[in-house]
């Protein structure tokens, strides 16, 4: 409500004062608060979407066909491209680990739905490898295999995917009851089928395609650009100091130059300052799109030491205009590949309620964190 | 002045920094240091300072060799030959040796030390010195990866006296001896504890000098980090987090302990064997009231965190609801006259009782306390000081209700509070059910049948109802941005401390 209020109450002319020196004049941020009738006609083309988008409400935000929409699918896109990388780790990881432990079960389907998620990962040796060993056949498979190829291409709608990942993929009859399967290549088909947005007709109007985004340079130059631009060092290796320090001078750089973006918006530029709390979202969003890019880069460590520095502690387990859906992503992934599965589920479980489509890969984690503590001795205490 | 800003002005003079001095709080200090007897995760984090096991956590969470050096399992996984680090002694001095592993493992088994860790090594049949450096562990059954079980602490056997059977009361606990990166130097007369890095450690120490601080009032502990009194909290009060993350000086760290709040009833104790007494009482309490001082959180059905792979998110938490509660009282044979509840002609009276080292339970205690007796109950509080809660809870069952938090390993092992026979099963809880269920999980070697055996043990625990779950709250450490390197172990915490430098 208090952002719809701000939204309706932020028309009117306004007193563009001289913009403080710095890297971040540019952004949208200092767009909305220096020109607040640029953000109030924006956001008046498609009122729910922008206020979905900026409370991190990707679904509802994608709803509406307008820019917003086309924001959120992007942004959706990203999403399950990260979850897409978790979940391809966690299949492969639950291979590795049978494998070493012993008693792998090769009456199953299980080795070709490893090598599915090992060929989706970019890994055709062990995708080979996978699909070399005998394992239980099952149309079923061959049917949702070819389903993804259609809705990668385009070929297919993705609802029919959604609609079919709130069930397991495949059940097996084992002596114990059921052994489930949830679908290993979900989540980069649905990333490809949203980021099939990013078209020509992508806006290019750097308020429409910055606001409530991450970007720092309204010319979308890459992030280690934008902040060699504030005097920040990037870290090249996965050094969680250097990176910790990082976001530390980003918060410096952002301080300053709060202060000095206040002591000169007009005053509808400071209400959205304040009441949509533009520079921790500016900030929450860059650092989590920083933590994707360290992933990119096979730093784990640093992605997961900034996505910490990044969420909202004040609401760790909720989705908030501070706290973005990919954020829980991105945690997952970097507490799995630095071996802390159990916590990765941590950040799954926020995305299950509002995604459904993630139940399975929150399903499929947590079978690796149990295949991964079978043969430990637990330890408790009390407080 | 107020009496709270005296109090907090005497701690801020007290132990003043020195600039490689890692001063963290405690609730409270630790009440005994020795690994056989620790309960307590304070106890657990001063355990990590000074100890080590034959294998460790790695960064990774794999399990890496510590005082091991190399091992070999027999083809049958029912042996494990062990060969130590030659380069490992005390810090008094004397060298570690096979007599030391074997005698930690009898101490724990040996039923004269009443160890609370015996549950850790009852997978071993038998352990004998092979020679100086080498040991041999028997196993009761074929083990898989046994060194994932071998991370309990080792003891130096020359500094006990009396045999395997360990007390408690064993001068041990005031002068411990380990292995570890640091040593204990004294404890101080503020109930504070030092220690110094330990010159004959064999790896990198990065911080000097730790010091333990018992800072008992929690509302505290912050306001003395942010007056950099402190350089680290353990486990920041949920309301508490706005102020710490705004701070530049201070950096928060999430980390998971798998803890959940709850309230235990006494099975052995009548009224409380009866279920549908204790389904009455639970339906009387509205959780997210007692929930609301204390911070966010979520409120669970059952033994496990909504993370948890075994939690069943079938089963709903249990909701305030009179007509139910009358239901069940009714039931066992109690009525409600003059607002009270009664049975034959005496009123439903009942004690329950706290740890005082437990954060904010005195808030919840005394809002449960006022939330039964507007039910209509007689409601006593009391608040048990360590040695107290070990005696009357641990040790005699003494209680009708106890107000308490289990936080678990990334195991999340259940089977010590709810298996008929297990060590911390309190409140005496016995379904045989369950028990072949804690069974079939524990000898599970596919990962789908456990987590199918360990929903149906929530789902069935929750219809028992020994306990009325309550929450779960997210795990922070707070550390000041001096303090460098930081990770933090999900449970011991400092497990990989010696790594941390100090700016």
């Amino acid at each position: 409500m208090l952002l719809l209020f701000s939204l309706l109450a932020c028309g009117g002319a306004a007193d563009v004062a001289t913009p403080v020196p710095s890297g971040l004049d540019e952004t949208w941020v200092a767009t909305v608060v220096r020109a607040p009738e640029r953000f109030d006609a924006l956001v008046g083309t498609d009122r729910a979407g922008w206020i979905a988008l900026h409370k991190n409400d990707w679904t509802t935000a994608s709803y509406g066909g307008g820019v917003a929409s086309q924001r959120a699918a992007a942004e959706l896109a990203v999403l399950h491209g990260v979850l897409a990388g978790v979940s391809n780790d966690a299949w492969r990881a639950i291979g590795t680990t049978w494998e070493q432990r012993g008693n792998f079960p090769m009456d199953s389907a299980l080795p070709r739905l490893i090598a599915l998620a090992s060929r989706d990962a970019g890994d055709e040796t062990a995708a080979t490898r996978w699909e070399k060993l005998p394992g239980r056949a099952d149309p079923s498979l061959d049917e949702r295999i070819a389903l993804h190829a259609r809705v990668r291409k385009g070929d297919a709608d993705r609802g029919i995917l959604l609609a079919a990942s709130a069930q397991p993929m495949l059940e097996e009859v084992v002596s114990d009851g059921k052994r489930p399967f949830w679908d290993p290549m979900l989540h980069l088909t649905l990333s490809q089928s949203y980021g099939r947005v990013i078209t020509a007709a992508y806006p290019t109007d750097p308020l429409e395609r910055g606001l409530f985004s991450g970007m720092i340079d309204p010319a979308d130059g890459a992030p280690a650009a934008s902040r060699a631009k504030l005097g920040l060092t990037t870290p090249q290796s996965d050094d969680v100091e250097a990176c910790r320090e990082l976001v530390r001078g980003f918060d410096r750089a952002l301080d300053g130059w709060k202060t000095a973006l206040t002591a000169t918006a007009p005053e509808a530029g400071k209400v959205l300052l304040d009441d949509l709390r533009l520079v921790d979202g500016l900030r929450a969003r860059a650092i989590v799109d920083w933590s994707v890019e360290a992933l990119g880069e096979d730093r784990p460590r640093c992605a997961l030491a900034m996505a910490q520095m990044a969420l909202d502690h004040e609401h760790p387990r909720a989705i908030t205009p501070l706290n973005s859906p990919t954020l829980f992503a991105v945690l997952a992934q970097a507490n799995l590949r630095t071996g802390h599965t159990r916590e990765a589920l941590d950040a799954l479980e926020v995305l299950v309620a509002p995604f459904p489509e993630t139940t399975g890969l929150d399903e499929t984690v947590g079978d690796l964190a149990v295949l991964a503590g079978l043969d430990r001795a637990g330890d408790s205490r009390e407080n | 002045m107020s009496r709270s800003w005296l109090l907090l002005s005497l701690a801020l003079l007290a132990l003043p920094a020195t600039a490689a001095n890692l001063r963290y709080a405690e609730d409270q200090a630790p009440a005994i240091v020795n690994p056989l007897f620790g309960s307590t995760m304070a106890e657990a984090r001063v355990n990590e300072l000074l100890f080590e096991g034959l294998y460790t956590d790695n960064q990774d969470l794999a399990t890496t060799p510590a005082l091991a050096s190399t091992a070999e399992l027999s083809p049958d996984k029912t042996e494990m030959t062990i060969r130590l680090r030659d380069d490992v002694t005390w810090q008094d001095g004397k060298p570690l040796c096979a007599a030391d592993v074997v005698f930690t493992i009898q101490a724990m088994q040996d039923k004269g030390t009443a160890s609370t860790e015996a549950g850790r090594v009852s997978f071993i049949k038998a352990a004998t010195e092979v020679d100086a450096t080498t040991v041999k562990l028997k196993f009761a059954r074929p083990e898989a990866r046994p060194e994932d079980k071998l991370l309990f602490k080792i003891l130096p056997a020359h500094a006990f006296t009396t045999g395997t059977a360990v007390k408690r009361s064993d001068a041990f606990r005031n002068k411990p001896v380990g292995t570890g990166p640091w040593k204990l130097v004294k404890y101080n007369e503020d109930n504070s504890i030092s220690f110094s890095r330990n010159p004959d450690y064999r790896g990198s120490v990065g911080i000097p000098d730790v010091t333990m601080r018992e800072v008992s009032d929690k509302n505290y502990q912050a306001k003395l980090l942010l007056y950099e009194s402190l350089e680290g909290l353990v486990r920041v009060l949920p309301r508490d987090l706005a102020l710490l993350q705004n701070n530049r000086k201070v950096e928060l760290y999430p980390y998971q302990t798998n803890s959940w709040w709850y309230v235990g009833f006494n099975l052995a104790r009548a009224p409380y064997d009866d279920a549908n007494v204790r389904k009455g009482l639970s339906a009387l309490v509205n959780v997210e009231g007692l929930l609301a001082p204390v911070g966010t959180g979520d409120i669970l059905s059952g033994p496990f965190v909504k993370s948890s792979p075994y939690y069943n998110h079938e089963v709903v938490p249990t909701a305030e609801d009179s007509s139910a509660a009358e239901r069940y009282l009714g039931a066992a044979g109690y009525t409600k006259v003059g607002g009270a509840w009664t049975k034959g002609g005496k009123p439903l009276s009942l004690k329950v009782a706290a740890h005082q080292s437990l954060e904010s339970a005195q808030e919840v205690a005394i809002n449960l306390q006022s939330q039964l007796q507007n039910a209509g109950l007689t409601v006593n509080v009391e608040f048990l000081d360590d040695a107290a809660w070990k005696s009357r809870v641990w040790k005699d069952h003494d209680f009708d209700l106890i107000l308490s938090q289990w936080s678990f390993d990334r195991n999340e092992d259940i089977r010590d509070q709810f298996y008929s026979a297990g060590a911390r099963n309190f409140t005496s809880y016995k379904n045989v059910e369950v028990d072949k269920l804690l069974d079939k999980a524990r000898d599970a070697t596919d990962p789908y049948a456990r987590k199918v055996a360990l929903r149906d043990v929530h789902r069935r625990v929750h219809e028992d109802a020994p306990m009325l779950f309550l929450w779960t709250l997210d795990s922070y450490a707070a550390l000041s941005v001096k303090v460098k390197n930081v990770s933090v172990h999900p449970f011991y915490f400092f497990t990989f401390a010696p790594g941390w430098q100090m700016k």
